[in-house]
């Protein structure tokens, strides 16, 4: 298991990843990775908020992540907040 | 109750004629939670204490407070100071509060040495020896004799305010590398004087605070001591000279109970081992405290990741402990006491060993429960709604299950629509990693309560915007989370790429070299590179960060690079 900070992926050349450091633009090459996991952080599932039309007499509210990504503590408090206020 | 019989039990502490009857096992060990006005307790501060003793807590203590400016924990004002007699009227309340519900309250004084860093003009930190911190950088100043007198006097100062203020006695902190540990440590006491050299020495200093702090309290009164049972060091403390330490503390009569955690803040994998996060093992030092109650008369105490009432019952029925520290699992469930009395022991809410109180904190912020959102105002409590509504919650990921549950809970009549076949949304994904199971909890919890609190649970509901209108409900609560995003790289065929969910959803691996990109930070990218690393294969996570898992607090991140270092080289 190797750690390396301050890297991005550059791109491929000649089928092997090639690395950038980010602050010397330094350029390595991964030639022999197979695999490549992308944790690039999430995006919300907000279609329904985006086309709601809202029920007469319904009260629509929306909390956690489906208003921008963030964590289950933050999703768990806008939870306590709102039943707070039903 | 029967369950129960011996966390249940009541203890006494303290001399056989004035000994104090704690009502109970259970213990809320010192800790900040950053509630306090001004450096002294107001209103939230007590209700958050108020609160554990009208549960039931058996013994509580308050945060670490400073009795010299040479030992501040932190420049915040939102922790307790025990500097000047302005403490009192508010210990008297918090003393008050406490009695009120049957619970005791001792105040924790603590000097932090050389452990943390504090850029006060004209305030120096003061320690033992002046050996660099491992986690500050910092150099201590070495404490003169005098030095040394005028702490131990603010001490005993300390103390007389405790008095004062009605508390049921003081804890010395002697454990977290702070000042006691660091004059006990030969790691971090180089002196040539009668305060150091050979164990007898070294323990003075603390042999010494203790007598004067003793000798400000009234018979009634208790006086503790946390230590660790083990500095866990090349060179430091271990268990033999602690069993010896403890058993002279106990046979002089200096102190009334002893308080075991371990290691030490002079390093920084210590300090993260103190508070581990999950997957640590729970109750990870009841072996110390066990070996040190064997060797000595008064009531020895535990902490460390005790977070189930049933392994709390057992470490006190098998004598391994006379009291046992819940605090984590009482910053997530105030009401263990309570529950356990009323046979609701599976309605507690479950500390997962997330570590957002502790990540809290080290940020300087009051602490938060990851899944105890009513944390945040200990003063309020969720009444019944005065209307009953008929509630709609699209989405059962942690939002959509916690309101749903809450508005159960205020009374409402609550409907819940998941799109997928079960409970939990990314979080429930997270959880099938090794060393995340436990998180699984905060979603299993759920799943009890819900039907418990008369929620109708509905799987494999898509929902779509145009269903709003036909939904019979008077509250459409919309929780439908996130999902993740990948870029395009542009590989050739033969390089797979794919995203962490994705690879937890993967029966099998057919990959030999993987690059593990972690720009989205937080865990998921290590949970896909432990998983990979479970399977043979061999992995580099990058980031574009200073570090990889920066941004996450020091007792995750610390834990995250030890398991995946272990894992490397046992490969």
């Amino acid at each position: 298991m190797v750690f390396t900070a301050q890297t991005c992926v550059q791109g491929v050349r000649d089928g092997a990843l090639l690395l950038r450091n980010v602050f010397s633009d330094a350029v390595a090459e991964r030639p022999l990775v197979d695999l490549l996991v992308d944790w690039n952080g999430c995006r919300s599932e907000d279609a329904m908020l985006q086309s709601a039309g809202r029920p007469q007499g319904v009260g629509l509210h929306a909390i956690g992540d489906c208003l921008a990504p963030r964590n289950v503590e933050t999703a768990m408090a806008e939870a306590w907040q709102l039943a707070s206020e039903l | 109750m029967s369950e129960f019989t011996h966390l249940l039990s009541p203890l006494q502490i303290g001399r056989a004629d004035h000994a104090i009857t704690v009502r109970n096992r259970v213990l809320v060990s010192a800790h900040v939670p950053g509630f306090a006005e001004q450096n002294k307790p107001g209103d939230t501060y007590i209700a958050y204490h108020r609160r554990y003793a009208a549960e039931g807590v058996g013994l509580q203590l308050t945060g670490g407070t400073p009795v010299h400016k040479s030992g501040l924990l932190s420049l915040a004002s939102d922790g307790l100071w025990n500097l000047d007699d302005s403490i009192i009227p508010g210990y008297q309340r918090l003393a008050d509060a406490v009695h009120a519900e049957g619970g005791h309250i001792l105040g924790q004084l603590a000097h932090s040495g050389g452990t943390v860093q504090i850029d006060l003009p004209g305030t120096v930190p003061w320690s033992a020896s002046s050996v660099r911190s491992a986690i500050t950088g910092r150099v201590a100043h070495e404490m003169s004799g005098e030095e040394v007198a005028e702490v131990i006097a603010a001490h005993a100062a300390g103390a007389a305010r405790v008095r004062e203020g009605g508390l049921d006695g003081v804890e010395v902190l002697a454990a977290f590398g702070y000042l006691p540990q660091a004059f006990l440590s030969p790691l971090s006491n180089l002196r040539r004087d009668h305060y150091g050299g050979p164990l007898e020495n070294r323990l003075r200093f603390l042999v010494e605070l203790l007598e004067s702090v003793r000798a400000e309290l009234d018979d009634g009164q208790i006086l503790g001591c946390r230590l660790p049972g083990d500095e866990f060091e090349p060179g430091g403390l271990d268990l033999e000279q602690m069993i010896e330490v403890c058993r002279t503390l106990a046979e002089r009569g200096l102190v009334d109970y002893l308080n075991i955690i371990a290691h030490t803040n002079f390093t920084p994998t210590g300090r993260s081992k103190h508070w581990a996060p999950t997957p640590t093992p729970h109750g990870v030092f009841v072996d110390l405290a066990a070996a040190i109650k064997a060797e000595v008369s008064v009531p020895v105490f535990t902490v460390g990741r005790v977070v189930d009432p049933l392994h709390a019952e057992r470490i006190v029925a098998q004598g391994k402990a006379d009291m046992v520290g819940m605090t984590r699992a009482h910053i997530c469930d105030p009401a263990i006491v309570s529950k356990i009395k009323n046979r609701q022991r599976q309605q507690i809410r479950p500390c997962v060993g997330a570590n957002t109180c502790i990540a809290k904190r080290y940020a300087g912020k009051p602490i938060r429960c990851m899944h105890n959102p009513e944390l945040a105002r200990p003063d309020k409590t969720l009444l019944s709604a005065t209307t009953r509504q008929r509630v709609a919650v699209i989405g059962g990921g942690p939002a959509g299950l916690e309101v749903a549950r809450l508005s159960a809970q205020r009374g409402h009549s609550v409907t819940l629509y998941e799109a997928t076949a079960a409970l939990g949304g990314q979080l429930a994904y997270w959880a099938r990693a090794s060393s995340m199971t436990e998180l699984g909890r905060i979603v299993q919890w759920r799943e009890r309560e819900l039907p418990r609190l008369g929620v109708e649970v509905k799987l494999n509901s898509v929902i779509a915007a145009d269903d709003l209108a036909t939904i019979d409900a008077d509250v459409v609560i919309v929780a439908t989370g996130a999902s993740e995003t990948s870029r395009c790289f542009d590989l050739p065929d033969r390089i797979m790429q794919t995203t962490p969910m994705q690879l937890l959803d993967t029966a099998s691996i057919d990959a030999r070299r993987a690059l593990v990109v972690s720009d989205g930070r937080g865990q998921a990218g290590l949970v896909a590179a432990e998983w990979l690393v479970d399977r043979g294969v061999e992995v580099e996570i990058v980031s574009e960060d200073f570090a990889v898992a920066s941004d996450l607090d020091a007792t995750n991140r610390n834990a995250w690079y030890e398991r995946l270092g272990r894992m490397t080289r046992s490969a």
